[in-house]
């Protein structure tokens, strides 16, 4: 589904018109050679990755990243890209040597949220939450 | 469009390049744009002369210098003269580009005909029987590689991918700027286990499937010296022997080819050394990690402006999978 706020735009809608773009890559692959083959076979990868981007629940990894900042007593109101940053910053300085075991479940659930938009074949069930 | 992503314009400065060299009398045909590979664009070409033509190969650097972790141009060319003289199978170093050829930086080399996609290798029915040959090849041929004295390229020992491994993929994934907590929790992590390294020898730096020419007989060449350094031969079996290479067949931990046991016995055989499993299993998560920040390098490559393409704009989303792959490991739960 895709966002509501979006839906008061004319059909088709944007995965569908991703969809379209795809297609017509599709149609061209087999008349392309090598490196055109290549990007063209990329661009309908980058394609699938936007629509299943668009469809994804806006809350998908709230669970994660919750527990994530849980784990860091963050209390202070940070982007999701500060939150990153300052976690990255923690765990190089070493703050979270401690907590390495949980930390690890929690990031694998952090990147299973990536994975799931880029190549969700490849995760294993148990992280397809 | 006048610049070498043209590819009439390339053309006519290889040609002129060529006669500069070779005499007016050959002419260059067949030009054909192989790749634009993670450091490189690479031309292939023919010189003619008379009836015989000789194909060679254009390596033209693309990533800007200050961004790049892979070797100067002068320094690889200087690499692949040594190997080539010490009998290591690459193709035959021609000449170097030279600020008359207006070409930038980079060097022309022979061309050898073959395969060299990863997939085919390990998935298409012509290798499958192939697959042990490999194997027994590249422990063969890494083992006779690590007997030369890398002094014989000035510089090659102070690279600080020799003198600090972890060290400089730290400094390459801190000038990107991206927060990556999962490779962060990497680099902790091999801190913490980082064993002893032992002696320093000449290491290839980037052998793996993809980075070979094969024939239905065998490896034919080794290609893609812009990683050389010198380190603990751990490294490179450790490298490997790496999951990213495996391209489907996670069970062939050796390279996409065989067993690790099975290379780890052929590499002591030929070399005379013992492999160190659990050196090398920590080598194998380094380099997961070091090939993430490959990914991370070639999408802001391609978001910077200096390399656009589509393969480089996907490497960004692959970062994310090459992670998991990462913590996987480190968790115990993926071999």
């Amino acid at each position: 589904m895709i966002w509501s706020a979006r839906m008061f735009n004319d059909p088709p809608n944007a995965s569908e018109l991703l969809l379209t773009v795809r297609e017509y890559i599709e149609q061209l692959l087999p008349d392309l050679e090598r490196q055109d083959k290549y990007h063209g076979l990329c661009c309908t990868y980058l394609l699938d990755v936007v629509m299943r981007e668009l469809e994804e629940p806006p809350n998908i990894g709230d669970h994660s990243n919750n527990a994530l900042k849980a784990l860091f007593n963050n209390e202070d109101e940070l982007s999701e890209t500060e939150f990153m940053s300052s976690l990255c910053a923690s765990i190089r300085r070493g703050d979270q040597d401690g907590n390495l075991d949980r930390l690890l479940i929690l990031l694998t659930s952090h990147v299973s949220k990536k994975v799931r938009v880029s190549n969700p074949d490849y995760l294993d069930a148990k992280d397809y939450l | 469009m006048q610049n070498d992503d043209n590819i009439e314009y390339l053309s006519e400065k290889i040609r002129v390049c060529i006669k500069r060299r070779f005499g007016d009398d050959c002419e260059i045909a067949d030009i054909e744009l192989a790749t634009l590979g993670g450091s490189n664009r690479t031309v292939l070409f023919d010189v003619v002369r008379g009836s015989y033509p000789l194909r060679l190969v254009l390596r033209q650097e693309t990533v800007p210098s200050e961004y790049s972790p892979f070797l100067p141009s002068d320094m690889q060319y200087r690499v692949l003269e040594v190997v080539y003289e010490h009998g290591i199978p690459v193709p035959r170093p021609v000449f170097e580009l030279e600020p008359a050829d207006n070409l930038g930086q980079g060097y022309v080399v022979t061309a050898v005909p073959g395969e060299t996609l990863p997939k085919r290798l390990i998935n298409s029915a012509e290798y499958v029987t192939m697959r042990a040959r490999f194997l027994q090849q590249s422990a063969e041929i890494l083992a006779k590689l690590h007997t030369i004295d890398h002094v014989l390229v000035p510089g090659l020992s102070a690279l600080q991918e020799s003198s600090d491994p972890l060290g400089a993929q730290i400094a390459l994934y801190d000038r990107y700027g991206e927060p990556h907590p999962a490779i962060e929790f990497a680099f902790r992590y091999l801190a913490k286990y980082e064993p002893e390294h032992g002696a320093i020898n000449f290491l290839h730096g980037d052998f793996r499937n993809g980075n070979m020419i094969v024939g239905t007989e065998g490896i034919r060449v080794l290609l893609d010296w812009e990683c050389a350094h010198t380190g603990s031969v751990m490294e490179e079996i450790g490298w490997f022997c790496a999951r990213s290479w495996r391209f489907g067949r996670v069970d062939l931990a050796a390279g996409g080819f065989g067993d690790r046991e099975t290379f780890y016995r052929a590499y002591e055989k030929a070399s005379g050394n013992l492999v160190d499993r659990e050196s090398s299993r920590w080598w194998e998560i380094f380099g997961v990690m070091r090939w993430a920040i490959y990914n991370i390098m070639q999408s802001h490559g391609h978001l910077s402006g200096e390399r656009r393409s589509p393969a480089f704009a996907a490497c960004g989303r692959n970062t994310g999978i090459i992670e998991y792959d990462l913590l996987k490991i480190i968790a115990k739960e993926f071999d």
